[in-house]
C-alpha cells in the first residue's frame, strides 16, 4: 500500500517535476524567443550599418575619383591658361618691339640725306608696321577699342611703301611728305611710350587672360586699358595718298550712275521686265549705303528664289543673287554666254564681251566687259553668274561698272600688239594680245596691251603700258579644285 | 527589407560610378575637344594611287578613283610595309612613297582661303538666307581691304572676338554646299552690302557699341553696317 502511494507520490513528483521542467521550458522558449528576436535586430542593424559603411564607402571613393577628375580638369585647364597667357605676352612684346623698330626707322628716313637711304628705311619701316598690325589683331582687345591704332599701323604699312615706290620711280620725298612723316614719327612716339609703360605691368603679375575674360564689354580691362592711349594723346595723323588702305581707295565714289529717281513700283516693273521668260517681285526691304537700292525677294520663272538690289537712281538691276540648283546641266557653255550678253544689253551696257570665264560644278560665272574704240575697259566690268542646270540667271552685279563708268576718250597710242609680243619672255607660247583699259595702283587707270601666255601649262598675263612699254603687272593663273584664280 | 536595402545599394553605387565618371569626363572633354581634319585627294589623284597599289600588287579592287575602304586597307599595307604611319590617308609622306605629288600641297592656297569663308560662313550664318549668307562672306573680304582690320582671310576670321561662332568653336563644323557657293559669289566680287565691314542680330546682339553703326541693309535677321 505504501509502495502504491510512494508510487502515486512519486509519480506526482515526477508529473509536478514534468511540468515546472515545462514550465521553465516554456519559459526557457520565450527567453529564447526574446533573444532571437533581440539576435535579428543586431542583425538588422549590422546590415544597415554595414550597406551605410559600404555607401559611404562608396561616396568616398567617388568623391576622390570626382577630385581626381577635376583635378586632371584643373591642371589641364591652367596648362592651357598658362600657354594662352604666355602666347598673349609674347603677342604684346613683338607688339612693342615692332613699334619701337617702327619710330626707329621713321626718324632715321626724316634726318638721312640720300634718297636711296630713305627708301630703304621706308621698305624697312613698311614691314615693321604691318607686324604690328598682325600682333594687335591677336590680342584679346575689343574691335571698338583698337581700331584706330590697327587703322593707323595699316596706313602708315601703305603710306611708306607708296612713298618708297615714289623714290624708286625716280621721285623725292617732297615737303608734305616729310610734314605727314613728321606728325608719324610724334604719334608713333608717345605710342611707344605708352607701351612699353603698359609692358612693365607685366613684371608685377598683369595677366592679359584675367583682364579680359570677355573680349566684347566693359570688363575687358585690357582693352580700355590700351584703348585709353588713343585718348591721352596719340594724335593720329592724316596721310593722303592713293594707295593699300588709303582713305580714298575706302571711300570710292559712284561715278556711273545717272538718271531720275524711280519708285519702288517702278523698280519692280523694271525686275519684271529684264526677267524675259518671267518673274514674281516682292519687295523686301531698302539699302542705304554707297548705293540706294530697293531690295526684292524674286522667284524667276525656273521657281529658283533670288534677291536683286535695283538702284533708285536710274532704276537699274544692281546685283542679282542666288544659289544655283544641283542637277543634271540642261544647257552647255555657249548659249549660258548668249542668255548672259543679252541680259548685261538689256541692262543698258552696250557692246560687251565675255573678257573671263570659270565654271565651278554648276555655274558658269563669267566676267563681262564694255569696249571702246577696241579697248577692253577692265573697271566697268559686270559678273553674271548662269546655272547650267536650270538655264537661269543666277548672280549678277553690276556694281564695279556703276563705280567706275564715265565716258573716256581713249587711245592705243603707237604700241603696236606685234612689237608687244616680242616683249614677252621668250620661252611662252602667246595665246593672245589685246588692248585694255586695267585699273592700276587703286586709284590709276592705265591702257596696256594684255598678253596671254603659257609655259608648261602655266598660264601667265602681261600687261604692257601703250605710252613707254613698261611693263605694269603680271597676273598668274592658279588652278584650284574650285575653278581657276587669277593673282 | 533586402530588396530596397539592394535598391538603395545599386542607387548608391550607380551615383557614385556617375560623379566619378563626371569628374574624368570633365578633364578629358577640354582634350578631346579638338579639331581633326582629314587629308583628301582628288578622283584623278585616287585613280593614280589605286593604278599604283595594284601594279605592285597592294590592291585587287577596281581603278574607279573612289576613295573606298578597300583602297583605304591597301594605302594602310603600303603605309606597314614601307616603314610609314599607318593611318589609311594619302599625306605628303605616303605621297612621296608612292612617287606623286598631291594637287592640294600645290595650289591649296586659295582653296584654304574658300573653305575657311565657308567654314565662317556656315557657322554664323547657316540659318539665313543665301543672299544673307554672301553678305557674310563680303563683310569679312571687306574687312580684309580695310585699314581698320587685319589684312588676310585668316588675320579676320580669327580676330580675338570678332565673330561668336570663332570664338565658341562652331567655326569647326563641316561647311554645307550653300554656305560653299555663298563664300565663292563672295571671292567672285559679289557684295550685296557695298562695302559693310560689321553685322549683327539685333536680336542677340551684346556689344552696346555695334548700335552707333550706319546701317546699310538687312538681309534675314542680319543687320549689316559700315
Amino acid at each position: 500500500m505504501n509502495d502504491i502511494l510512494q508510487a502515486k507520490k512519486k509519480g506526482k513528483q515526477i508529473r509536478e517535476e514534468e511540468r515546472e521542467q515545462s514550465i521553465l521550458k516554456s519559459e526557457d522558449s520565450e527567453k529564447n524567443k526574446k533573444i532571437r528576436q533581440k539576435d535579428k535586430k543586431i542583425s538588422k542593424k549590422n546590415k544597415i550599418i554595414t550597406g551605410l559603411s559600404i555607401a559611404t564607402a562608396l561616396l568616398a571613393v567617388s568623391t576622390v575619383g570626382l577630385g581626381i577628375g577635376f583635378g586632371i580638369a584643373d591642371n589641364k585647364a591652367m596648362q592651357y591658361r598658362t600657354d594662352l597667357e604666355n602666347s598673349y605676352q609674347s603677342n604684346f612684346y613683338s607688339l612693342v618691339d615692332s613699334v619701337n623698330n617702327l619710330e626707329t626707322k621713321i626718324s632715321k628716313t626724316l634726318n638721312s640725306s640720300t634718297s636711296d637711304f630713305q627708301r630703304k628705311t621706308l621698305l624697312e619701316a613698311s614691314k615693321n608696321a604691318s607686324e604690328a598690325e598682325i600682333a594687335v589683331a591677336s590680342l584679346p582687345l575689343s574691335q571698338n577699342d583698337i581700331e584706330e591704332t590697327v587703322k593707323m599701323v595699316n596706313q602708315i604699312s601703305g603710306y611708306t611703301s607708296t612713298l618708297a615706290e615714289k623714290i624708286a620711280g625716280g621721285g623725292q620725298l617732297s615737303e608734305s611728305d616729310l610734314n605727314s612723316l613728321e606728325e608719324i614719327d610724334q604719334s608713333l612716339n608717345s605710342l611707344k611710350h605708352q607701351l612699353n609703360e603698359f609692358a612693365g605691368r607685366f613684371n608685377n603679375g598683369y595677366s592679359i587672360v584675367d583682364s579680359s575674360m570677355d573680349i566684347d564689354s566693359s570688363s575687358n580691362e585690357f582693352s580700355r586699358s590700351l584703348a585709353s592711349l588713343k585718348d591721352n594723346d596719340v594724335e593720329y595723323p592724316t596721310m593722303i595718298y592713293d594707295g593699300p588702305f588709303s582713305d580714298s581707295v575706302v571711300n570710292s565714289k559712284v561715278k556711273g550712275l545717272s538718271g531720275d529717281n524711280v519708285t519702288k513700283a517702278e523698280a519692280e516693273q523694271n525686275i519684271e521686265k529684264y526677267f524675259k521668260s518671267g518673274a514674281n517681285a516682292t519687295f523686301v526691304s531698302e539699302t542705304k549705303g554707297k548705293f540706294n537700292t530697293y531690295n526684292f525677294n524674286v522667284t524667276n520663272a525656273n521657281d529658283e528664289m533670288l534677291f536683286v538690289q535695283v538702284s533708285k537712281v536710274g532704276g537699274y538691276i544692281l546685283t542679282i543673287s542666288g544659289a544655283g540648283a544641283d542637277g543634271e546641266q540642261k544647257i552647255d557653255f555657249d548659249e549660258a554666254k548668249n542668255i548672259a550678253l543679252d541680259f548685261v544689253k538689256n541692262n543698258g551696257i552696250e557692246g560687251a564681251t565675255v573678257v573671263w570665264s570659270d565654271t565651278i560644278a554648276n555655274d558658269v560665272y563669267m566676267n563681262i566687259a564694255p569696249s571702246t574704240n577696241g579697248i577692253v575697259l577692265y573697271p566697268d566690268l559686270v559678273k553674271v553668274k548662269i546655272n547650267l542646270a536650270s538655264g537661269s540667271i543666277v548672280g549678277y552685279d553690276a556694281t564695279s561698272y556703276f563705280t567706275n563708268h564715265t565716258d573716256r576718250t581713249l587711245s592705243k597710242g603707237s604700241l603696236s600688239l606685234d612689237s608687244v609680243k616680242e616683249k614677252v619672255p621668250s620661252k611662252f607660247t602667246i595665246v593672245e594680245a589685246r588692248y585694255v583699259l586695267t585699273p592700276l595702283d587703286y586709284n590709276r587707270e592705265v591702257i596696256c596691251v594684255e598678253v596671254k601666255g603659257q609655259d608648261q601649262g602655266n598660264t601667265y598675263y602681261f600687261y604692257y603700258n601703250v605710252e613707254n612699254g613698261n611693263l605694269e603687272n603680271v597676273l598668274k593663273v592658279i588652278k584650284t579644285d574650285n575653278g581657276n584664280l587669277l593673282m | 527589407m533586402k530588396n530596397k536595402l539592394l535598391i538603395m545599394f545599386s542607387f548608391l553605387f550607380a551615383l557614385a560610378i556617375m560623379v566619378t565618371g563626371l569628374g574624368v569626363t570633365q578633364a578629358t572633354n577640354i582634350i578631346s575637344d579638338r579639331y581633326t581634319a582629314d587629308a583628301a585627294t582628288t578622283t584623278a589623284e585616287n585613280r593614280t594611287i589605286q593604278t599604283k597599289l595594284k601594279r605592285w600588287g597592294y590592291y585587287n579592287g577596281n581603278i574607279d578613283g573612289i576613295y573606298g575602304s578597300q583602297t583605304r586597307e591597301a594605302v594602310k599595307y603600303f603605309q606597314r610595309k614601307n616603314g610609314l604611319a599607318v593611318d589609311g590617308i594619302v599625306g605628303p609622306n605616303t605621297a612621296r612613297a608612292l612617287g606623286m605629288t598631291l594637287s592640294s600641297s600645290g595650289s591649296s592656297q586659295s582653296s584654304n582661303d574658300l573653305y575657311l569663308l565657308a567654314k565662317c560662313v556656315y557657322a554664323e550664318a547657316r540659318g539665313e538666307p543665301y543672299t544673307g549668307q554672301v553678305a557674310v562672306a563680303a563683310v569679312i573680304l571687306n574687312r580684309v581691304e580695310n585699314p581698320s582690320f587685319p589684312n588676310t582671310i585668316s588675320g579676320v576670321i580669327y580676330q580675338k572676338g570678332a565673330f561668336t561662332a570663332v570664338t565658341d568653336g562652331q567655326i569647326n563644323l563641316t561647311p554645307n554646299s550653300t554656305a560653299y557657293k555663298a563664300a565663292q559669289d563672295a571671292l567672285n566680287g559679289w557684295d550685296p552690302t557695298y562695302g559693310c565691314i560689321y553685322y549683327y542680330n539685333p536680336a542677340t546682339a551684346t556689344s552696346s557699341w555695334i548700335w552707333s553703326r550706319q546701317t546699310v541693309v538687312t538681309i534675314g535677321n542680319h543687320v549689316f553696317c559700315l
